[in-house]
């Protein structure tokens, strides 16, 4: 187990080189440059220029820069923000607080909503329910999730308001604010970021506890007069697990990745917003680091998913290789 | 035996009423006509909340951001200051009083002997020479990151004597700075500039404490950097470093011998990331200031009230529209093939319908220009850039004398500006408009980084400028734009006439005769049509109902020394 | 954004093609999606004929009405109401249902090219190919899609911002998912008997591929494609929607909601209806891919 881990942990290597080595080269095509946005239109004296880019190692070539970059990653140090001038750890070790607690809200929604709606869909096969859950999560599955954040915007920030008469309403924008306890901010954010995923989850656990319903120990667990409860908690749900924390490993990787749109929507104050920003301020450091942390959190994700497999189905315990467990 | 409670009850309240009028006349002096005189006494106490955006610098050598500059400018006093509702006067600040040779070349500047830095030290000729050539060093360490990290504003020094060979990094001191004594600061500029006294208004400007910028402020046992905690001269003092991302506490300066002691015990800057979130945040009465969110304006100008004269919010009369001293302009590059052409940039102008700009922007509060210079500032004249209005038939015989009659023959044209400032819908508008009279335009719209080095690369044909002014002067208009030598000047406009007459206008020490020479001037350039203005900026905030007599300037400024507070009658204290 | 469909990696056995559409005829909602599509195509083709001029003009602004035709709720001139420059809604809806289905699907053919090629590479030759191909998946599947799209569209100028780069973009990113089900479909009918038998006979790698392979391997692949237009519709109208799609004044959905977004609370129609259309269309796929991978699959035939 050990060996697989660390095995796994260097394969991150080639990717991590791979993927900044993309865009490092990506920044050299790119058109405009950090240091002019920094100043604005009242642009900057040649001699000030020259200074800021050998403050930030801008003056050498590319593979320079690259080589340069590794080096201080290596160490760990991720670099200078060129807009602000302030640290790029720092600069995370801000906004991805706000990301993480915003993916584990949308996880939680995901499990709770999500594989509650899909037991309820197989347990009832065929009812009102069963339909209700099959119907919502394929329409779920189209909806834009930039477009479902503003319709719940609407909703439960004007329409809501309007109503009750300002008595009743969630804030939909920014993390925090006097006006409401911390907790009701990230109320509609989660929603949105889980909308699809858990539409997703409800499909995936309905499908496959109703699929193992028809296996041969079930059965005989069943013939043997366990209670129906007892049959769905420790022989169906057990082993339409493995289906069920893979999809989840690689949605909450999914999550990460695509932030940018809900926290853009919402003003949340996180990881893809930021890097949002960087792409349009140029500000290379940030981009880098912000795009080589989430590529590492979904790294480790990946992992302990595919770990805890071992602990789910013990069958699954020798496997060598990644492959087909995706 | 129960007359007498009744007769101090009565003169108590006559003393009152008698008060409140005194005071309450004494503050129309400020004002301008028409605007009511506050209906109470002002109040000493309360902390007022202002929303920001996050700045990077609170520190004075590198203010160049609004954000920045609005806390840096309670914090720090420059030698005068721009009169908040006057635009034609500097007053005094850090200087008593000022006065230069005939020309306008040498400057001697008089300090006041009392005047100190919040921590008690005496404000000194000699910390406005550090603050200054701090400013124009290149080797200038930013003391929060501890990187090399020279000032972006060094430009407002570029004709201090001296100045050039401190960029270049040959002498660490501008030369044409000198301490007569403690409280007389000379300078000597390489050319006359008769507006001095305005550039040295700038926020930027402000005099430094060298002690606590090179050996950090202590706080609670540890040494905080100046540029998280500054130490300045201004009318408030930090209370404790800058939360990142989160709030700048001020509290009054006590020590504050500049001008009248400021009623409010206390400024929260809050910092918000967007716009959006501060406006529902007032809307629920936590912020007292604010800017209103987008599609918003009429709504709040319905529920708080409109202020009298643009610029200063009292109880009712809530919501400020005044013009900011900026202008939205096209800029065209004269040295383009075919924007080389006088006739067709007149008609470019003449083809836009500037009304419909300000009608789909801002929900038609802001104005349509007509001149290159705003409204706010001392010598603008309605109508002076004749060709900065929309008249279609006017534009269609511009392009006949253009050689393109209905557009035949002209190659498509690009307008460039930047995405990612909001400003799609003007220049669909305006593209429509060009289509309208046969000018065919194509957007050619990068980011604003990658745009700015399109602009100093010249190559583009149209592009979408904004000029906010850092001093409230005409000059600042028309030298940094059109002067063949400036680097703001992006179009490539050169006009022998205009430079010659621009460097003989700062040379007049009599402000009329400068004036009059800045408007003949702006005459010549309206002419050769070298730019298109647009609308005039425009302020969209709001302030809350127990803010009286506050004023947010022209230049996008707040004036926290004469605003108090009255307990507000929602009670949106609770929480 | 990318996601397999959990149930797609089945054997498949050759079958004639018309039982496979008359079964998908005998699914309701499929013909419902299918014909929904059929109209939409048809309405956007010809919107040039009729669209201008029962509407207005999708794109060209009149700055001399603009202060009383913009933001006017429904009306019989304006069915779905005018936008904040005054263009009529329902005609710019029609017109970005062009830039959505030909992005969906162009950007699904890039991907089905390179991942037929890179899958079948993978799956026919196996060994060194195949693991150096899924590596390369993995990297691609572990990139963060929407940041990447963002960075190189970014490098696009707006000008040249026709359905090239954006087809390209989301058609590159989006091949992963196809070369592993093909990959897993080729390994599994290259031991099938028949393909075994040919081989027998001397038949050529290449010839084994086009000939007997692929049609068969590319089963299951249909109906993914199916449903992937409808996912690069969305990844369309959401970098649309941050301001990197096709240049104005082509109308699409993803900007008409960026555009709208302004005028949520005065006017929420701007943001529904371009989403209503982007979540029709997008189940409309995914239904007929579910349809096809149930029509498609021996199993469910019999």
């Amino acid at each position: 187990m050990v060996g697989y881990i660390g095995r796994r942990l260097l394969q991150f290597i080639p990717v991590l080189l791979g993927v900044t080595l993309v865009l490092f080269f990506i920044t050299t095509i790119l058109p405009g440059d950090p240091l002019t946005l920094r100043t604005g239109q009242r642009g900057m004296s040649a001699v000030v220029r020259l200074q800021l880019e050998r403050e930030y190692g801008l003056d050498k070539p590319w593979y320079e820069q690259y080589a340069n970059y590794l080096g201080d990653l290596a160490r760990g140090d991720l670099g200078t923000s060129i807009r602000t001038g302030k640290p790029v750890a720092g600069i995370l070790a801000q906004t991805l607080p706000y990301t993480l607690r915003l993916a584990l809200a949308a996880l939680l929604v995901e499990i709770f909503v999500g594989i509650g709606a899909g037991i309820v869909g197989a347990v009832r096969h065929r009812s009102f329910w069963d339909v209700l859950v099959t119907l919502s999560s394929s329409l779920m599955a189209a909806v834009p999730i930039f477009w479902l954040g503003l319709l719940l915007q609407y909703f439960f920030g004007i329409w809501l308001k309007e109503w009750t008469g300002g008595r009743f309403y969630l804030p939909v924008s920014g993390a925090s604010g006097p006006q409401f306890p911390d907790i009701a901010y990230i109320i509609l954010p989660a929603i949105t970021m889980a909308a699809v995923s858990t539409a997703l989850a409800a499909r995936i656990t309905r499908n496959q506890l109703l699929e193992v319903a028809n296996e041969d120990y079930i059965r005989t667990a069943r013939a043997k007069g366990l209670s129906p409860n007892r049959v769905l908690w420790n022989h169906s749900m057990r082993n339409s697990l493995v289906p069920i924390v893979t999809f989840l490993g690689i949605d909450l990787s999914a999550m990460l990745s695509g932030a940018v749109l809900t926290e853009t929507v919402f003003n949340w104050p996180g990881i893809g917003f930021t890097v949002y920003q960087a792409i349009q301020g140029r500000d290379y450091p940030v981009i880098f680091g912000a795009v080589i942390v989430v590529l590492a959190l979904v790294m480790a994700v990946n992992l302990a998913v595919d770990v805890s497999y071992a602990f789910i189905d013990p069958r699954m315990r020798m496997g060598s290789d990644s492959e087909g467990l995706r | 035996m129960h007359a007498k409670p009744r007769i101090v009850l009565a003169t108590l309240l006559v003393v009152a009423l008698i008060t409140t009028a005194l005071t309450g006349s004494g503050c129309v002096r400020t004002g301008q006509d028409g605007q009511q005189p506050p209906s109470n006494v002002p109040q000493k106490g309360g902390t007022m909340t202002f929303s920001i955006g996050n700045p990077n610098y609170i520190d004075p050598y590198n203010a160049f951001e609004s954000e920045g500059i609005q806390v840096e400018q309670v914090l720090f006093d420059s030698l005068t200051a721009f009169d908040p509702l006057n635009p034609d006067n500097v007053v005094p600040a850090a200087a008593e009083s000022w006065s230069s040779n005939p020309d306008g070349s040498v400057w001697t500047f008089k300090l006041r002997r009392d005047a100190q830095f919040s921590d008690g030290t005496t404000v000194t000729a000699s910390d406005f020479i550090y603050a200054w050539n701090r400013i124009a060093s290149p080797a200038t360490v930013n003391t929060s990151t501890r990187k090399r990290d020279p000032s972006l504003v060094y430009y407002h020094l570029s004709q201090v004597e001296g100045f050039a060979e401190v960029q270049s990094g040959d002498v660490p001191e501008m030369k044409g700075l000198k301490a007569i004594d403690d409280y007389t600061l000379e300078v000597t500029l390489s050319s006359p500039f008769a507006d001095f006294d305005y550039v040295v208004a700038h926020p930027a400007l402000a005099p430094v404490p060298k002690k606590y910028v090179q050996g950090g402020i202590p706080y609670k046992g540890r040494k905080v950097p100046f540029g998280d905690m500054p130490i300045g001269n201004g009318p408030f003092k930090m209370a404790e470093p800058w939360a990142p991302n989160r709030f700048i506490k001020v509290v009054r300066n006590e020590r504050y011998k500049n001008g009248p002691a400021p009623y409010l015990d206390g400024v929260d800057f809050l910092i918000f990331k967007d716009l959006e979130t501060a406006y529902r945040e007032f809307e629920a009465g936590n912020l007292d200031f604010t800017q209103i969110g987008a599609g918003k304006i009429k709504d709040a100008q319905t529920k708080y009230g409109t202020s009298d004269n643009g610029y200063t919010a009292n109880p009712g009369k809530q919501v400020v529209l005044g013009a900011l001293n900026s202008t939205v302009f096209l800029v065209f590059n004269v040295r383009d093939e075919s924007m080389s052409n006088p006739d067709l940039r007149r008609a470019v102008s003449l083809a836009i319908n500037r009304q419909a700009i300000a009608d789909v922007a801002f929900e038609g509060t802001t104005q349509p220009a007509d001149n290159i210079v705003s409204p706010g500032i001392a010598g603008y004249t309605r109508g002076q850039w004749v060709d900065s209005k929309y008249d279609k038939a006017g534009a269609q015989a511009a392009l006949v004398a253009a050689g393109y009659p209905n557009g035949q023959g002209l190659p498509t044209i690009k307008l460039s500006f930047n995405n990612d400032g909001g400003h799609e819908r003007m220049m669909q508008l305006i593209q429509a408009d060009l289509q309208a009279v046969g000018i065919k335009a194509e957007f050619d719209s990068t980011d604003s980084g990658a745009y700015l080095a399109q602009l100093d690369a010249r190559d583009f044909a149209i592009g979408r400028l904004e000029w906010p002014v850092d001093y409230p002067i005409m000059d600042n208009f028309l030298y940094p734009l059109f002067n063949s030598k400036s680097t703001q000047n992006k179009g490539g406009y050169r006009n022998p006439d205009v430079d010659e007459a621009l460097d003989d206008a700062r040379a007049m020490t009599d402000q009329q005769q400068r004036i009059r020479s800045y408007q003949e001037i702006n005459n010549t350039i309206q002419s050769d049509n070298p730019a298109a203005p647009l609308t005039f900026g425009r302020m969209h905030s709001v302030a809350s109902s127990r803010v009286n007599n506050f004023t947010y300037s022209a230049q996008g400024l707040g004036d926290f020394t004469q605003v108090w507070l009255t307990e507000s009658k929602e009670g949106s204290e609770e929480q | 954004m990318r996601r397999t469909d959990d149930t797609s990696q089945r054997l498949a056995i050759p079958h004639p093609w018309l039982s496979a559409w008359r079964r998908l005829l005998a699914n309701r909602p499929s013909v419902v999606a299918l014909v929904f599509l059929g109209l939409l195509l048809v309405l956007a083709i010809t919107a040039d004929m009729w669209a201008p001029s029962m509407l207005g003009d999708p794109d060209t602004i009149d700055t001399t009405t603009v202060a009383t035709q913009r933001l006017l709720p429904p009306s019989a001139t304006h069915p779905l109401g005018t936008d904040d420059v005054g263009l009529d809604v329902l005609a710019r809806l029609i017109y970005g249902a062009r830039v959505s289905l030909a992005v969906g699907i162009l950007a699904v053919a890039v991907s089905l090219a390179v991942g037929i090629v890179l899958g079948g590479a993978s799956g026919y030759f196996g060994g060194f190919a195949d693991a150096a191909i899924m590596r390369l998946a993995d990297v691609f599947l572990a990139l963060p899609f929407m940041l990447l799209a963002i960075l190189l569209l970014a490098v696009v100028p707006d000008h040249s911002r026709g359905l090239g780069p954006m087809v390209l973009t989301i058609g590159l990113l989006g091949w992963p998912p196809i070369a592993r089900v093909f990959r897993s479909s080729v390994m599994q009918v290259r031991e099938s008997d028949f393909v075994l038998a040919s081989r027998s006979f001397g038949a050529g790698p290449g010839r084994i591929m086009s000939e007997h392979i692929a049609p068969n391997a590319v089963v299951p692949v249909i109906s993914l494609a199916t449903m992937a237009v409808g996912g690069a519709i969305l990844a369309e109208s959401a970098l649309s929607f941050l301001g990197l799609g096709v240049a104005w004044p082509t109308p699409s959905w993803g900007r008409m909601i960026e555009e709208g977004w302004p005028f949520l609370s005065t006017a929420p129609g701007l943001v529904l209806w371009p989403g209503l259309a982007i979540m029709s269309t997008v189940l409309a796929f995914m239904v007929i891919g579910d349809g096809l991978r149930q029509a498609l699959d021996i199993r469910a035939g019999e």
